[in-house]
């Protein structure tokens, strides 16, 4: 027999009521840019919530609930929500939302102060690689731009054979540590050092205009971006008036907001832009059984998803689906653990962070199966607290209708 | 009844008050009618001046506006508010290179809490603790609004300020959220600055629009104005209120301008008033004024005569006595009847009234003209009495003489005083002029007598002057007593008074000094002979108490007739002969003759050109040097005074340090010779030429003098040493302590001393001892004796003793011959210094005697 949705919902908000009443509970915050790259935001509390409705909102007894903190891609508000957290004494967890400078600017304060953070969209390389001697408390399901940017690099450079690549990397700790990396893989792959053109955050259109015609001045064939999405489109619709036909590979900070919608289709089809993304959208060409099943539950918490497209900032979806159902287990071991019971919630966290490190059943994700995907860090381990890699990564680009889809990896090469 | 004056008060009283009354009417008119029209003109100042000054505000604020939302957008500021970037040096290099409006003060920056961040002090100052508050209320406000706004600090509550703080704040927007504000503070300068008086006096303060309604000014003339869109308006409050200060001027201008009108109706009134009315009254009264007073006057002269203390007497024309006071019996003696019908003459005038004062009297009657005399009267015929008289001719209204008035009184007791008077003073003058002691004049009166003779246009006979000193006259005061003193003085007059006669005079000048003035023939010979003569007088024993006292005398003559000195020097001669008359021995007769005239004249001369020498500076430092005993090297110099005479060449001390002695120019010179050997010194250091040391002759007097000290710590050298000779007398006198502080202060600067030409004075060794020289020199005419005396050598030899004793060098002068230098280098002499070696040299010529024997004096022997 076949439930309704909505039947399902309230069977499980009602049985998550009764069980509340004696149950202990234990917090998820969600620190998200929930204000601007709204899309990204709603996407990642989507995978969280499926992920966590497949559990009915309970680890052995233990009541989940999530709170949701907007960050609006302030560091500051960030480093408030952080505040909350540790004063809370139910907060297990954060999933951090949009957006990597929130947790580079904070990354001391979360390691110092014991914050469990898992993060399943930021991409900052040196975000979950703690300096020397310091504690690492943040975990990534999601792009790394120590790959990533080696990963653009090599698209430029192997698939769309740019004769000569600009780089427009947004001026946050973000951009300018993509910076670094980029230039060195360009350095590693024998080619020239790129121009690289920063931006500020606060970009507007004068600005925008001002750069585009900087970055002409040196007749770029192709640029490598990075970009939220309000300053991307910006960017695009400028560099479409001075550099048309140029080919732009973009970081996935674009996808954070509504990208498509800022952009003139014009300059959409006439730039030939491809967006890096993780494989999702490849997994759900070979028909994944763990993405249908996310879809079906996500579908069951309000808008119906057919397929993994129509979901807005789908990598948001699949990345925090992903990261809920390792960060499940890891609390599932850790609450098996005999000192569970009287530890104090600083304690709990740690456990639940050690847990994550020592994960040893494969766990089924929308992405892959993941096989001890966190390790407990060390300096001759920095990719400890990284859950994808290099092979997960795919380009992505704009169908006419402003969706995504697989870039075929010559697309560029024309 | 009421007296005029009186009636002239209530009158004029009258009449101002009426005039006041008018003034007060008109001015409370022109008050009045011109008051709404004054308050409206006020109320137009001020809001024309409101609207002014709002209009400046808000040209202030303007721009700071619009820089204020222009900053907020600056996207480094923005990476900053979102913590992207952890400074804001990005935007703080934005503002300091953006030319800022010059009343913004300060940018604060508050986060998406309203937490402060930082804040950039533009301006001359920060801001308050107030401001700060305003600032982060006003940032939470703009946080929730998204919207830029302004507010006014109200730091000067209850106070007018003469500047206001004005914030205004901007969300910085990140993506279209603010995520944070910046704040610009702006002062706005309000310029309360109180006028003088009578001015408009304006209190402004800007509020805000939304709290105008709920403001109490407590004024009613308070007016507000909109600064621009800020939503601020400017208050104006008026402090002094300007229809006050233009009504007062106005209303004083109103009674000025009716005073003058009404000046002139009021004064025409007021005239005619006491034309017609007082003055008649006022004539009346004044007449019967005038008679009461001449009645008083009478009655009251009447008293006076009555009881003066004068004796008044009135006559007809023909000096028949009419009238007499009580004083007139007094003084005559007479009784009032004896007096009546009397005439004054036959009355009081006697054999003694001086006939002169009754024929003036006689004179001043007939012509009617009055008269004072002194005369004696007489008191009952007998007893005579002086009266001090005044009579004065007694004239009718119409000018007719018909009577005199005499007052007298009696001056006797005067006359008397006035006739001791003149006794007691000549007998002070023949004081004033003559010795107490023995009567003879004294010198005030020889004075006064030989000028007057210097003065007569006759000179026939010749006047001549015995100037006469008694010898050891102290002795006889000193051994004898004072009253032996007298007594040889007072022979010593007799003897004088007994040998002149005529006109000649005798004097006693002082002490033991006399002089004889020959008035009548003043003859050389004369005088020669009258001065032997008072010689052999003066020398005869005189006794005293049974003992024999002798003096003796010198005399110096000088008389006009040898010619040689005008008469009034004739003393000043005669004091140069008798002080050759000392000289020579004392108790002789020395006349002023041509021998004499001609050593006065020489030493005068040479008195003239020592001071033209000393202008010209001709008074040059020599330097004769000084070697070493053993070594020949040339240890120092000792500097010795030239004058180098344009005529006769360089001379020695000996012909001029007499008469400069005399001229008490010794200071002088020998301040000129050392100023000058010092700056040789330093032109021989400026030349690098050595000089080891530099020794200088001073007389005591001379080391009491602090320019000497001044002049030496003055000096511009330094390598050379400085040493100060002392002649070995200085020590025979009393050592004052002066002496003893002066040498121990020219130690304490380093300055050596050495006694000079020791062995000829009598220095005891206890004085040598307390002085404790550096250096002894001994007399040159010991050294230069020493080859041919056997007592010159042994003194020699004591004297290095005494040195070796004290621990001290000693130098030899008038080494002149070899044979001197060996022998003083074997007894012992540690420095040498003569002829022998080098005579004193000029300065240039020292120059190149050092040059020349730096290594020393060897081939000098």
């Amino acid at each position: 027999m076949k439930k309704s949705p909505l039947k399902t919902l309230l069977c499980v908000l009602v049985l998550g009521f009764a069980s509340s009443a004696s149950a202990e509970r234990l917090t998820l915050y969600i620190d998200a840019d929930f204000s601007i790259s709204k899309r990204a935001a709603e996407a990642i509390e989507l995978g969280v919530h499926t992920a966590l409705a497949e559990v009915d909102h309970q680890v052995a007894g233990i009541l989940l609930d999530v709170v949701r903190k907007d960050h609006r891609a302030n560091s500051k508000r960030t480093l408030g929500n952080l505040r909350a957290f540790q004063n809370d004494p139910q907060a297990i967890a954060i999933v951090g939302g949009s957006l990597s400078p929130p947790y580079l600017t904070n990354r001391e304060y979360i390691n110092e102060n014991g914050i469990l953070l898992l993060l399943p969209w930021s991409a900052a390389g040196p975000i979950t690689r703690a300096d020397e001697g310091d504690e690492n408390w943040i975990f990534r399901l999601s792009v790394d731009d120590t790959k990533a940017g080696p990963f653009l690099v090599s698209r430029a450079v192997n698939n769309a054979h740019c004769s000569r690549t600009a780089l427009l990397l947004i001026d946050t700790g973000w951009g300018r540590a993509n910076s670094s990396t980029m230039q060195e893989a360009f350095n590693d792959a024998e080619q020239d050092a790129p121009p690289v053109f920063m931006f500020s955050a606060g970009l507007g259109t004068a600005s925008a205009r001002s750069i585009a015609q900087s970055i002409a001045t040196v007749r770029p064939d192709c640029v490598i971006m990075l970009a939220s999405a309000s300053s991307g489109a910006l960017l695009v619709n400028e560099l479409h008036n001075v550099l048309p036909g140029l080919k732009i590979i973009s970081h996935w900070g674009i996808l954070a907001g509504a990208f498509e919608t800022q952009v003139s289709p014009d300059a959409r089809m006439g730039l030939r832009i491809e967006v890096l993304q993780t494989c999702g959208l490849e997994v759900e060409k070979s028909g994944g059984a763990v993405l249908a099943r996310a879809l079906e539950g996500a579908s069951l918490l309000g808008r119906q998803f057919s397929s993994l497209s129509e979901v807005p900032s789908s990598t948001g979806f699949v990345h925090g689906y992903d990261l809920t159902k390792l960060f499940l287990a890891a609390l599932e071991q850790a609450v098996g653990s005999a000192a569970w019971a009287d530890a104090p919630i600083e304690a709990r966290r740690d456990m639940v962070r050690l847990a994550l490190e020592n994960l040893p059943a494969p766990i089924e994700g929308i992405l892959k199966s993941y096989e001890r995907p966190f390790r407990p860090y060390s300096m001759t381990d920095r990719d400890a607290h990284e859950a994808l890699g290099a092979p997960d990564l795919c380009m992505a680009t704009f169908a006419e209708t402003g969706r995504l889809t697989l870039a075929d990896p010559a697309h560029l090469d024309h | 009844m009421r007296n005029i004056g009186s009636i002239n008060r209530v009158f004029w009283l009258l009449i101002g008050c009426s005039f006041a009354l008018a003034l007060a009417t008109s001015a409370a008119a022109v008050w009045i009618t011109s008051k709404p029209f004054l308050v409206e003109t006020q109320r137009q100042a001020v809001l024309s001046q409101a609207q002014r000054v709002a209009a400046r505000v808000d040209a202030i604020l303007d721009p700071s506006e619009s820089l204020t939302g222009f900053l907020s957008s600056e996207p480094t500021l923005v990476s900053y508010i979102v913590g992207y970037v952890m400074s804001d040096d990005g935007f703080v290099d934005r503002i300091e290179n953006t030319t800022l409006p010059d009343d913004i003060s300060e940018f604060l920056i508050f986060d998406f809490s309203g937490t402060p961040l930082s804040f950039h002090v533009v301006g001359q100052h920060s801001q308050s603790l107030d401001t700060m508050q305003a600032a982060r209320s006003l940032s939470l406000e703009v946080l929730t609004t998204n919207e830029m706004m302004t507010r006014v600090v109200q730091s000067h509550v209850g106070k007018i300020p003469d500047e206001q703080t004005i914030l205004i704040a901007a969300p910085i927007l990140h993506r279209g959220f603010a995520e944070g504000v910046l704040v610009t503070v702006v002062d706005v300068p309000l310029k309360n600055t109180p006028k003088a008086d009578g001015m408009v006096t304006l209190g402004k303060r800007i509020v805000q629009s939304p709290d105008v309604a709920h403001l109490n000014t407590g004024d009613d003339n308070a007016i507000l104005v909109p600064i621009g869109s800020t939503g601020l308006s400017l208050l104006f409050t008026s402090e002094s209120n300007l229809f006050k200060a233009i009504g007062q001027e106005m209303v004083t201008k109103a009674i000025l301008a009716v005073s003058a009108a009404l000046l002139l109706p009021f004064g025409v009134f007021g005239w005619l008033g006491k034309q017609t009315i007082l003055r008649p009254h006022a004539e009346v009264q004044r007449s019967r004024n005038k008679l009461r007073e001449q009645q008083k006057e009478l009655s009251e002269l009447a008293a006076i005569a009555r009881k003066a203390e004068e004796a008044i007497l009135i006559t007809d024309l023909d000096t028949n006595i009419v009238w007499h006071n009580p004083a007139f019996e007094r003084i005559s003696g007479y009784t009032a009847g004896q007096i009546k019908g009397q005439t004054p003459s036959t009355l009081l005038q006697g054999a003694n009234t001086d006939p002169k004062a009754r024929a003036k009297i006689r004179a001043a009657l007939i012509s009617h003209t009055p008269v004072t005399v002194e005369l004696i009267n007489y008191r009952n015929v007998t007893e005579e009495y002086w009266v001090r008289l005044s009579i004065s001719t007694l004239f009718d209204d119409l000018g007719k003489p018909y009577g005199y008035m005499a007052i007298s009184s009696d001056i006797s007791d005067r006359k008397r005083d006035e006739a001791n008077l003149l006794a007691t003073t000549s007998a002070m003058e023949w004081q004033a002029l003559h010795d107490e002691l023995t009567g003879l004049p004294n010198r005030r009166c020889f004075n006064v007598t030989f000028e007057e003779h210097c003065r007569a246009e006759e000179q026939t006979s010749a006047l001549a002057i015995i100037r006469i000193d008694l010898d050891h006259f102290k002795n006889v005061n000193d051994t004898m007593g004072h009253e032996a003193g007298d007594l040889v003085l007072c022979e010593v007059a007799r003897i004088l008074r007994d040998v002149t006669a005529g006109k000649n005079v005798p004097v006693r000048i002082g002490g033991d000094e006399f002089i004889v003035l020959l008035v009548d023939d003043g003859s050389l010979q004369v005088a020669q002979d009258l001065a032997e003569t008072i010689l052999h007088k003066v020398s005869q024993p005189i006794e005293y108490e049974g003992k024999i006292i002798r003096v003796g005398a010198s005399f110096g003559i000088a008389s006009s007739e040898c010619m040689l000195v005008e008469r009034r020097e004739l003393v000043r001669a005669a004091d140069a002969a008798l002080y050759l008359a000392k000289e020579r021995g004392r108790n002789q007769v020395v006349a002023y003759g041509t021998d004499e005239h001609r050593k006065v004249i020489g030493v005068r001369d040479t008195a003239e050109q020592i001071r033209c020498g000393i202008e010209r500076g001709e008074f040059e430092p020599f330097y004769q040097p000084q070697v070493d005993a053993q070594s020949r090297e040339i240890v120092g110099v000792e500097v010795l005074a030239r004058w180098v005479h344009p005529d006769r060449g360089v001379l020695l001390p000996s012909s001029f340090l007499r008469v400069a002695d005399q001229l008490s120019m010794l200071g002088t010179l020998d301040k000129m010779i050392m100023e000058k050997a010092l700056q040789d010194v330093s032109t021989l250091e400026e030349r690098g030429v050595h000089l080891p040391k530099i020794s200088f002759n001073v007389t005591a007097s001379r080391l009491s003098d602090p320019d000497l000290l001044v002049a030496i710590d003055k000096r511009e050298f330094r390598k050379t040493a400085v040493s100060f000779e002392i002649l070995e007398s200085v020590f025979l006198d009393d050592q004052p302590e002066f002496l003893d502080f002066t040498l121990d202060l020219l130690r304490e600067k380093g300055l050596s001393i050495e006694i000079d030409d020791f062995g000829s004075g009598h220095a005891s060794m206890i004085s040598l001892m307390r002085v404790r020289p550096d250096v002894l020199k001994i007399d040159q005419r010991l050294v230069m004796g020493a080859p041919d005396s056997r007592v010159c050598q042994n003194m020699v030899r004591s004297i290095i003793g005494i040195a070796e004793s004290l621990e001290i060098k000693v130098t030899a002068e008038g080494v002149e011959t070899r044979q001197h230098a060996d022998m003083m280098q074997r007894m012992g002499c540690t420095i040498l210094q003569g002829f022998h070696f080098s005579e004193a040299l000029p300065f240039d010529d020292l120059h190149s005697f050092l040059t020349t024997h730096q290594g020393g004096l060897r081939n000098t022997g």
